[in-house]
């Protein structure tokens, strides 16, 4: 089966599949907001608005929080920052770089488990697999959260390419297990000894013969790794290691906290909150809807 | 090209057990060496690690130097800290001066008290309602659980940490703000007492991961259960006309249960990495807090002993796991 005869099927099927158009409401919401971001802060002057910079000068401390931090108003829909930030600003910044982190991510981790699991599976047994098994337990072992903070410690706070890196490097191995397995078992069967007699040599055979057959699993993980590595680097950011230059819903939450805004601003902790998990579950009944249309037993008839 | 087809080796149970766990002595062993480089190549002088560079006379430091091989070549270096941490040696703390792998010791049970109790909740309520929902298949029941199961699952842990403090604590002030123990209890020694407000302290943390974590189960089960819901032996089952709760709970969901159970060791396992964030917002003193103060004040022999620690744990759960698993599916091979 080629690349594109699967592709047509498989859309057919999610076309029909209600969790997964859902999933993409979701997401083309998500999407809309993080083109207006830019507008937004266009429109309204950049000297207020800009998420990272913009400060109203016109805004007067707010008795209810004592800071600059005050309830949503017209000029300001979700309200300001303790600095006298725009929220809303901030909040469309951060659909923006939600999307980057976590598309940018899966993609990356989601390529190396695909190309290392199918390696894998095809030469099983010989000393190729067990190699890069061994490297995927041993990554799999290794606590995630607790790494990024030996490594914020050692370099002294990680950049946002850094934390992407380390998200990708500890991240392909749970794609690269399944690929593996499926692979195992796809290089026995009947089309793959086909291309081997008609002569194709390995990696023609991998990427090929295999390779469509265990894309739509790939498509899978990558879905739900996107709503995994969203709320990975928020829960980084949050704790204060994200990086700073940037306004993620992470690093939102982060300087509400520590400016001591949780109990008296509630219109700043909402908005990233909902952002995430919105987002996150917008990718994942996204990878529900694949998920079906991989396991036909799960298929609602 | 020929391909050994036949690879998965067939053997005891005992001697896969006994393979598993020297192999995750292995893998424990390169984590060390890993983060012994790492913490080489970043320039992070071991003196500083271990006594604060700045404050130490030169008699102290040319001491600590000769002590631990610094004089020595990189290999020599290597030794002396894997040899101390058979030893169970993993250094002083440098700002209380204390042995990590006391502090470490300290913090570990109290890790496990908040993290063991919270994922056996979810597990049990995740099986449970995930049972009836995989056998209401296509019913709107089952949709509409699916989906709250899948929204709670994707909020972020600290999120919704900060929300219960703010509603349970701060609004309704049912719950204290943080902890695990009330000092005041502490002092008076009271064992019951201390036993009942620790459990008071643990309530609201609980209730978080509980609501976090039960949502995956759930899912979890309801999938396996609409696998397992396929299977022939149903289809007889009901056949034979067989009560309906019966074939559910004794035919499907028993043999629905097995990713379950090894999903439980494995989520004990990475909620052992994940507790940082809990425990730094309900600034309850386990591992993850210990280890959050650590990274921060830059203390690095401690940062490495919780690390150290964790990694540990890690392995032994999936061991766990993974032993656990070969017992109950005597249909795997031992691969």
């Amino acid at each position: 089966m080629s690349i594109k005869q699967s592709w047509n099927k498989n859309w057919l099927l999610f076309k029909h599949n209600k969790t997964a158009v859902a999933g993409v409401i979701v997401l083309l919401f998500f999407l809309c907001l993080a083109i207006l971001g830019p507008i937004y802060v266009e429109v309204m002057g950049e000297r207020e608005y800009d998420p990272r910079y913009g400060i109203d000068m016109d805004l007067e401390k707010y008795s209810g929080t004592g800071t600059h931090a005050n309830p949503p108003s017209l000029a300001h829909p979700l309200g300001t920052t303790k600095m006298g930030r725009d929220i809303f600003a901030q909040f469309l910044n951060g659909a923006k770089m939600a999307f980057l982190v976590g598309i940018i991510t899966a993609l990356c981790s989601t390529l190396a488990g695909t190309v290392l699991g199918l390696t894998s599976g095809y030469y099983g047994g010989s000393w190729i697999d067990s190699l890069i098994m061994w490297i995927v337990q041993i990554i799999y072992c290794i606590p995630f959260l607790p790494l990024v903070l030996i490594l914020a410690a050692l370099f002294g706070g990680l950049s946002l390419w850094g934390l992407i890196l380390i998200m990708v490097i500890t991240g392909w191995t749970g794609t690269c297990r399944i690929i593996r397995a499926q692979s195992l078992s796809l290089r026995e069967r009947l089309f793959v000894d086909a291309a081997k007699v008609a002569g194709g040599n390995s990696s023609h055979i991998m990427f090929k013969h295999i390779a469509p057959n265990v894309l739509p699993l790939a498509f899978l993980n990558m879905s739900l790794g996107v709503a995994y590595f969203i709320l990975t680097e928020a829960s980084i950011s949050f704790l204060g290691f994200g990086d700073p230059t940037q306004v993620s819903w992470g690093i939102m939450l982060n300087s509400c906290w520590t400016n001591g805004h949780i109990f008296n601003a509630p219109w700043w902790m909402i908005p990233p909150g909902i952002g995430i998990s919105l987002l996150s579950t917008g990718f994942y009944l996204v990878g529900r809807g694949m998920e079906e249309i991989i396991n036909p037993k799960l298929r609602s008839l | 090209m020929n391909y050994p087809r036949g690879y998965k080796v067939q053997m005891g149970l005992a001697k896969y057990v006994g393979r598993r766990v020297l192999e995750g002595l292995i893998i424990l062993f390169i984590i060390m060496t890993i983060i012994f480089f790492l913490f080489r190549a970043t320039g992070v002088s071991p003196i500083d690690m271990m006594a604060g560079g700045a404050r130490m006379s030169v008699e102290t430091r040319e001491a600590l130097v000769r002590q631990h091989g610094l004089d020595k070549p990189l290999w020599t270096q290597y030794f002396i800290y894997i040899k101390n941490l058979l030893k169970g040696d993993l250094g002083v703390s440098l700002y209380t001066l204390k042995p990590v792998s006391e502090i470490v010791m300290e913090k570990l049970p109290r890790t496990l008290l908040l993290f063991l109790p919270a994922t056996i909740i979810s597990y049990v309520i995740g099986i449970i309602v995930g049972r009836r929902i995989g056998w209401k298949r296509g019913k709107k029941i089952e949709s509409g659980v699916t989906i709250t199961a899948l929204v709670l699952g994707t909020l972020p842990v600290f999120w919704l940490a900060l929300l219960m403090l703010y509603i349970f604590s701060f609004k309704l002030e049912l719950f204290p703000l943080g902890g695990w123990v009330n000092p005041e209890v502490l002092m008076e020694g009271n064992t019951g007492a201390i036993i009942l407000d620790v459990l008071y302290h643990m309530i609201l943390p609980v209730m978080t991961l509980v609501i976090i974590q039960s949502g995956g189960a759930l899912l979890l089960m309801r999938t396996s259960m609409i696998e397992t819901l396929g299977e022939d032996y149903i289809f007889v089952a009901k056949a034979k006309g067989m009560p309906e709760k019966v074939v559910r709970d004794k035919h499907a969901a028993r043999n629905a249960m097995l990713p379950i159970i090894t999903s439980f060791t494995i989520s004990v396992a990475l909620s052992v990495g994940g507790n940082v964030l809990v425990e730094r917002i309900f600034s309850w003193p386990g591992l993850g807090l210990e280890m959050f103060y650590a990274t921060v004040s830059l203390d690095y022999p401690l940062a490495q002993g919780c690390f150290l620690i964790m990694a540990a744990l890690v392995i032994v759960f999936i061991i766990l796991t993974d032993v656990l698993y070969a017992y109950l599916d005597p249909r795997i091979s031992y691969g």
